[in-house]
């Protein structure tokens, strides 16, 4: 599985593509991921990748990526050349366009109307990515793992995945 | 130590840990910085040291190699330049311990003022140089830099690029470590101390090293060719088109070269003889291209078949590949638009002291010329507050020179704490012996911020700024807080005064605490009253990122406002105002 994780430097970018990428080694799957820190860390459009299964780089190239996960709705757009015809979106905010699934996430606003802060929104959005590729991430086994991180917010984290578990 | 998710960084500290180093060293710089870091993490008990700069920490790490120690240092590609005085000199004269060198590249560049091939260096020094694809390979050619390096006594490079420090791979960290190797210095002044004469000697010892060394490296790796052609890679993009082998499978054979340089000629000749065409791929110089003599069969940087600036990407990887095998490219489907607007430009945070001092001394001298310098402050371009930006330390010299050239105007230069220290004390020492009427500005946040708050001197007490100055001669000094505008411009003003009055450089410490790091809440936000006019000041000129416009007035984002309040004095029209 290819992903693109965007978004703007401080939103937590780098975070959730740690969180994903460690979630996916604990699984026990080869995975291997691209950051991008200094600069773009000052508000800039900020991008990472993400390869779970054999590969040798998180190198990903126009059309390659089954997976667009991103923290600003804004930031889709300049992405978008990743994504293969038969990606999926899950973005926070608002996208519509293209031929892809998209899902949208009000994760800000549930963040902080829910769960304490903005800086939560992450974790809801690592759950929805869960949720969509059940067979990827085995959703229990997942929840047990991110169990062990005592800094992600469990609540939002099973509020991202559904009510179901 | 068990499983993990690790970043390249990570797994090259632990390599270092692995084969016995007692010492590191190393100065911040992106995507350098977390080696030193992780080494304190994964090994507590061993000595770490952020020396003052690139240089010292290379000499550093060098003695205790000298002294029969295992010491390794670290730094970004820009970093190799600052250092490069000892490293020819120690390749020369060797080590009895063993010295790795990591030097991180910054293709592309991300976050850097040049795309420079650390391997070059290792080339004109003539030190051994690996070259790792990815972070498992970064552990794997660490711990190779450090065996070659205690087997034939000479330092070894080990040459990262961004994509393979700032990856993170799953990876299962090896239990087995090595003690960390301490040494005694054993005196041998034919070696250690080497006048010409005997560096004529230590030179030819070296190359006849150099031959050995590239036939030991790739004692195992045979040549069986299967396909007409080959695709000859190393770093990154070894990684990146090992991924994409299947395009090529059949036509060519890919061949994984782990050290660019020494090469045995017998191995580039086997190739050459055992292939109509070869395609080499690397990063960022055409450095294992140009080892190759039957020029004509070989596809590079130097055909223009790979770009020769910039960063390897999939793509780049995929059209040199098409155009190697002269096949057309796929037509894939892409949904994007074929232009997006840029994306926001990085600027500084909200709070930031840097963007009111900044402000200030627009407002102080507005016809200045500003010289600047490498750090989060280079972002002062944005608010037309920075007119150069050349490297470490490069403000103060500027400004001493760019004065000398434009007498009538007043020139006042940034410079962070810690670049002043780096390389800005001796520039400031020049100016004040070369009577130069030039304000300097410090701009003190007490940390290395752009590349990760690594400690500075003189927050952790041993030294302060004004100490250092008044060693430096420098007697106008004056230290404010850069929320307080209006004494900023005054003190600015009054510094191109001074500077001008004695022909001595004057400094003014812009003193405020990095508000990302200590995460510092001045106060609360200000409030928008009736009246704006949408001037762009706070949000535009100013580039408060916790100002908006909304289509009728500003807004300030209760979340990312830090409350410094500088917006209210900012304001021309004194509608942000303090909510008492």
């Amino acid at each position: 599985m290819r992903c693109v994780i965007c978004g703007r430097g401080g939103q937590g970018v780098i975070t959730l593509n740690y969180l994903l990428g460690n979630l996916a080694s604990a699984l026990g799957y080869e995975t291997i991921s691209a950051e991008t820190h200094g600069m773009a860390m000052r508000g800039g459009s900020v991008y990472t990748t993400l390869k779970i299964g054999k590969a040798m780089s998180a190198s990903i190239g126009a059309g390659e990526a089954d997976l667009l996960l991103s923290t600003d709705s804004g930031e889709v757009e300049r992405c978008l050349r990743f994504l293969s015809e038969k990606g999926v979106i899950i973005t926070d905010g608002f996208y519509e366009g293209g031929p892809f699934e998209i899902i949208n996430v009000d994760a800000g606003k549930a963040a902080a109307g829910k769960f304490g802060g903005v800086m939560h929104a992450g974790a809801i959005l690592l759950g929805k990515t869960i949720a969509r590729f059940p067979e990827i991430f085995h959703p229990e086994k997942s929840v047990r793992i991110l169990a062990q991180n005592k800094k992600l917010n469990q609540q939002a984290l099973l509020f991202g995945l559904g009510s179901d578990l | 130590m068990g499983r993990g998710f690790f970043l390249g960084n990570e797994l090259m500290a632990y390599a270092a840990k692995a084969a016995g180093a007692s010492s590191f060293y190393a100065y911040p710089g992106t995507p350098s910085s977390e080696i030193l870091s992780s080494f304190q993490k994964y090994a507590p008990e061993r000595y770490a040291q952020w020396a003052l700069n690139e240089k010292l920490a290379l000499e550093l790490a060098a003695a205790a190699a000298i002294s029969g120690s295992v010491s390794a240092c670290a730094m970004k590609q820009v970093g190799l330049n600052v250092a490069a005085d000892p490293l020819f000199s120690v390749a020369y004269t060797g080590v009895s311990g063993a010295l790795a060198i990591i030097s991180a590249d910054d293709p592309g560049p991300h976050s850097s003022q040049t795309e420079q091939d650390s391997r070059m260096y290792a080339y004109a020094a003539k030190i051994p140089v690996t070259d790792p694809a990815n972070p498992a390979d970064a552990f794997r050619l660490t711990k190779k830099a450090f065996e070659i390096s205690k087997k034939y006594g000479v330092p070894v490079m080990v040459r990262p690029v961004m994509r393979v420090c700032h990856s993170r791979q799953s990876f299962d960290l090896p239990e087995e470590t090595e003690a960390p190797r301490h040494g005694r210095f054993v005196k041998d002044p034919s070696r250690w101390a080497a006048t010409p004469k005997h560096r004529a000697a230590l030179h030819i010892k070296l190359t006849e090293k150099l031959k050995e060394i590239a036939e030991d490296f790739y004692s195992e790796l045979e040549i069986k060719p299967k396909a007409p052609f080959a695709v000859v890679a190393c770093g990154y993009p070894a990684a990146v088109c090992a991924d994409m082998k299947d395009r090529f499978e059949g036509s060519a054979d890919f061949i994984k070269l782990d050290m660019p340089y020494p090469i045995p000629e017998g191995l580039i000749s086997k190739i050459e003889n055992s292939y109509e065409k070869i395609l080499v791929l690397e990063e960022t110089f055409p450095l294992l291209e140009r080892s190759f003599v039957t020029r004509n069969r070989v596809y590079g940087k130097d055909t223009g078949t790979v770009p020769s600036a910039g960063e390897f990407t999939a793509d780049s990887c995929e059209n040199a590949l098409n155009l190697f095998m002269e096949k057309k490219p796929e037509n894939k489907k892409i949904y994007a638009p074929a232009e997006t607007a840029p994306g926001p430009k990085p600027r500084l945070c909200a709070g930031c002291g840097h963007r009111s001092a900044f402000f200030a001394i627009k407002r102080a001298a507005p016809s200045g010329i500003y010289p600047g310098d490498i750090g989060c402050y280079t972002l002062g371009t944005n608010l037309k507050a920075v007119d150069t930006c050349i490297c470490m330390g490069a403000s103060i010299t500027f400004a001493e020179s760019l004065k000398r050239e434009n007498p009538e105007k007043p020139v006042i230069c940034t410079i962070g704490d810690s670049t002043f220290f780096h390389t800005g004390i001796p520039a400031l020492l020049n100016a004040k012996i070369n009577g130069s009427p030039i304000a300097v500005a410090i701009l003190d946040n007490a940390t290395t911020a752009m590349t990760g708050f690594q400690p500075v001197p003189h927050a952790e007490g041993h030294i302060t700024i004004e100490q250092t100055l008044k060693g430096l001669g420098i007697n106008s000094v004056t230290v404010i807080d850069p929320y307080d505008i209006k004494a900023s411009v005054a003190a600015v003003k009054a510094a191109i005064a001074a500077a001008k009055e004695e022909n001595c450089p004057a400094v003014v410490i812009f003193r405020r605490e990095c508000v990302t790091k200590t995460k510092m809440k001045a106060g609360k936000p200000p409030k928008v009253n009736p009246g704006c006019t949408d001037c762009g000041m706070c949000y535009e000129v100013f580039e408060c990122p916790a100002i908006t416009f909304n289509g009728e007035t500003v807004e300030i984002d209760g979340a990312s406002c830090n409350g410094c309040l500088c917006c209210v004095e900012v304001c021309p029209r004194g509608v942000i105002a303090e909510d008492k």
